[in-house]
């Protein structure tokens, strides 16, 4: 895969980032690219919901210029209009995808700190919204990081990889685009 | 059945919403459609059909409600979602009730939507499953071809179709080889029994004590030998049909157990004393008089009555020989297929003989001859030379030293060996009545062979 650009968006947990850079382009095999951009996010924020519109900051965000695969990660609650919370969201082969890392927090379920976890959950999130962005679908096999997880105990069940299956997808998708396919 | 042939109708009038769910559950991959309200839905189901719809309740025109209730007129199995506000959870349950399979608030939690798509697909698939299984097992429980276009025999496929679906017993007479067990088998597999088993016992096959066994069941270590717990033939077709073939050859002491398990619908397994319950119908046969025995004493009055509610009495063959050139093509053309021989079927002359013969076996030895013929034959058709039956009448030559008592006792018991020791065919023959020929087996000392 090219360059994948992690933008940080009002993201805390900055201890964090070198290893989850190191990690991430382990498992990627691509070079990261540590950004950190300054959007005032208050528009994006639903009063009654206490929470940020994912959807709303992605169209935006997409309206930049920007170079290859983005991902962003915040420590804001998101949501969109028809979910009450996604840990993430990122269109099938689009440019831009968004991780939150409040609900991978231990402390949101008031379970004490635990980094490690926090970490290993942040680069799940990310290797998995990144595997829309080049158009995988959820994944069948539970151990691959492209099952579909909608609570944290989800995402610790599942591995950090791809199962051979997403590999071998992504490696035919790689293949049609050098061929301009 | 894969995630992606399973379709998805989304009918929502908000776009966000349609939108969402649509990238969401082909994320997953689904196969996702959608429409904006009622009258869109309802031209898609004219295009295709969909496993799982997820409707919105308040929709402009045509509510989520009333697509509801259409839908399920088109699809009855139809797996429905309802998707609602929180002020609108009445309606929703008003849906369940009128048989959606489930509902759920808007904005989803991505859980709960998750594992309700995984319940509903689940649904989804064993219905489909059901219904593929209902289908072979139909086949599977196709009634036996009963052949045969006599007038009698639309009498007895009248007969049968008018018991099976009751759970009346049924008395099935007739000579042996006349397709005593294939009725049986009509009967059951007309019934709404047919997808539980229809359970044989061969009751003239087995002694008193092994018959009770084979019935009731025993419990470990009820008699020697008893190693295990056994289910009895009345347990095993519970649900289904029991079928009592030779029921005229049931001992004394079985009789009264069978009784009481029949009108009880509840038994006892040898050695045990817990009560089983069963729900069987009983199908039974005979090819001797029973009234003879009742008379006797040999079998239980109570017990003839409780059998004898509806007979189906099948005539030997040689009283319906119309039915022959239909039989003889049906086997023909079983063993046609069976033994890969090109055979075209059976001469005229063949044909004439085979309806002229007796037929002391009945449509057993039929199918037997013509199997045999089948093997033997060198031609394309089965002629005369092919059947090894006796035709015609047969010449019979008694030693002049004999008596006129002793060549008596020789023609009985010849005529009797012919009709396959059946009393009444063989008094028929004989031109006496039965009593006469009883009367004479007696002073004869003639006793039937145990194989016969």
């Amino acid at each position: 895969m090219a360059n994948l650009n992690l933008v940080c968006l009002s993201f805390q947990e900055f201890h964090l980032l070198p290893l989850i850079t190191a990690s991430l382009s382990e498992i990627l095999a691509s070079p990261i690219i540590n950004q950190q951009v300054k959007i005032p996010l208050g528009k994006y924020f639903n009063e009654e919901r206490e929470q940020y519109n994912a959807a709303a900051i992605l169209t935006d965000y997409e309206r930049r210029e920007i170079e290859g695969k983005t991902i962003l990660i915040t420590s804001v609650d998101l949501y969109i209009p028809i979910f009450t919370y996604v840990f993430g969201l990122a269109k099938l082969n689009g440019q831009v995808g968004i991780v939150s890392a409040r609900r991978l927090n231990n402390k949101f379920y008031g379970l004490p700190d635990d980094g490690e976890l926090l970490k290993q959950r942040l680069i799940k999130e990310i290797v998995h919204e990144s595997g829309h962005l080049l158009n995988l679908r959820h994944c069948n096999n539970f151990k691959c990081v492209m099952s579909s997880s909608n609570s944290a105990d989800d995402l610790d069940i599942k591995g950090i990889q791809y199962c051979s299956r997403c590999l071998n997808l992504l490696t035919r998708i790689d293949l049609k685009k050098q061929q301009g396919l | 059945m894969s995630e992606t042939e399973i379709k998805i109708l989304i009918v929502d009038d908000e776009k966000i919403v349609r939108e969402s769910l649509a990238e969401w559950f082909s994320e997953d991959g689904y196969s996702v459609d959608s429409a904006e309200n009622a009258i869109g839905a309802l031209n898609q189901l004219n295009k295709s059909r969909y496993d799982i719809y997820l409707l919105d309740i308040k929709m402009p025109g045509m509510d989520g409600m009333e697509l509801h209730r259409r839908i399920r007129e088109i699809d009855k199995d139809a797996v429905v979602i309802m998707i609602t506000a929180y002020a609108a959870v009445d309606t929703a349950v008003k849906a369940l009730k009128e048989g959606a399979f489930d509902y759920i608030t808007k904005p989803f939690d991505p859980d709960n939507l998750s594992h309700l798509i995984r319940n509903a697909v689940k649904q989804r698939r064993l219905q489909i499953e059901n219904i593929g299984l209902k289908g072979s097992l139909e086949a599977l429980t196709e009634p036996p071809l009963i052949i045969g276009a006599s007038e009698h025999m639309a009498e007895v496929k009248d007969l049968i179709n008018t018991v099976a679906k009751t759970t009346t017993t049924v008395m099935i007479r007739g000579e042996s080889g006349t397709g005593k067990e294939l009725v049986a088998q009509a009967i059951h597999a007309g019934s709404d029994r047919k997808f539980f088993p229809i359970v044989t016992v061969n009751c003239g096959a087995l002694s008193e004590t092994l018959l009770e066994s084979e019935l009731f069941g025993h419990e470990k270590g009820a008699f020697t030998g008893a190693l295990y717990r056994r289910k009895g033939k009345l347990e095993i077709a519970s649900g289904g049909t029991l079928f009592l073939d030779e029921v005229g050859t049931i001992s004394a002491k079985t009789q009264v157990d069978l009784l009481r398990a029949i009108e009880t619908k509840e038994f006892c397994r040898l050695g045990g004393n817990q009560i089983i319950k069963s729900d069987f119908r009983i199908i039974c046969a005979t090819n001797t008089h029973l009234e003879d025995f009742v008379k006797k004493g040999d079998f239980r009055e109570d017990l003839y009555y409780r059998l004898q509610v509806y007979t189906i009495y099948l005539k030997p063959l040689r009283e319906r020989p119309e039915d022959i050139p239909e039989l003889v093509s049906y086997f023909v053309d079983r063993y046609r297929k069976k033994m890969n021989k090109p055979i075209g079927g059976v001469d005229p002359r063949a044909l004439e003989m085979l309806m002229n013969y007796a037929w002391p076996g009945n449509i057993r030895e039929l199918e037997n001859a013509i199997e045999r013929a089948m093997v033997v034959t060198r031609s394309k058709t089965l002629t005369v030379q092919d059947f090894n039956i006796h035709q015609g009448i047969e010449k019979i030559s008694y030693n002049t030293d004999l008596s006129l008592e002793n060549v008596e006792k020789e023609h009985i018991l010849r005529v009797l060996e012919k009709t396959g020791w059946n009393i009444s065919a063989a008094a028929k023959l004989l031109g006496i009545d039965r009593v006469t020929i009883y009367k004479k087996l007696d002073k004869f000392v003639i006793k039937r062979p145990k194989n016969g």
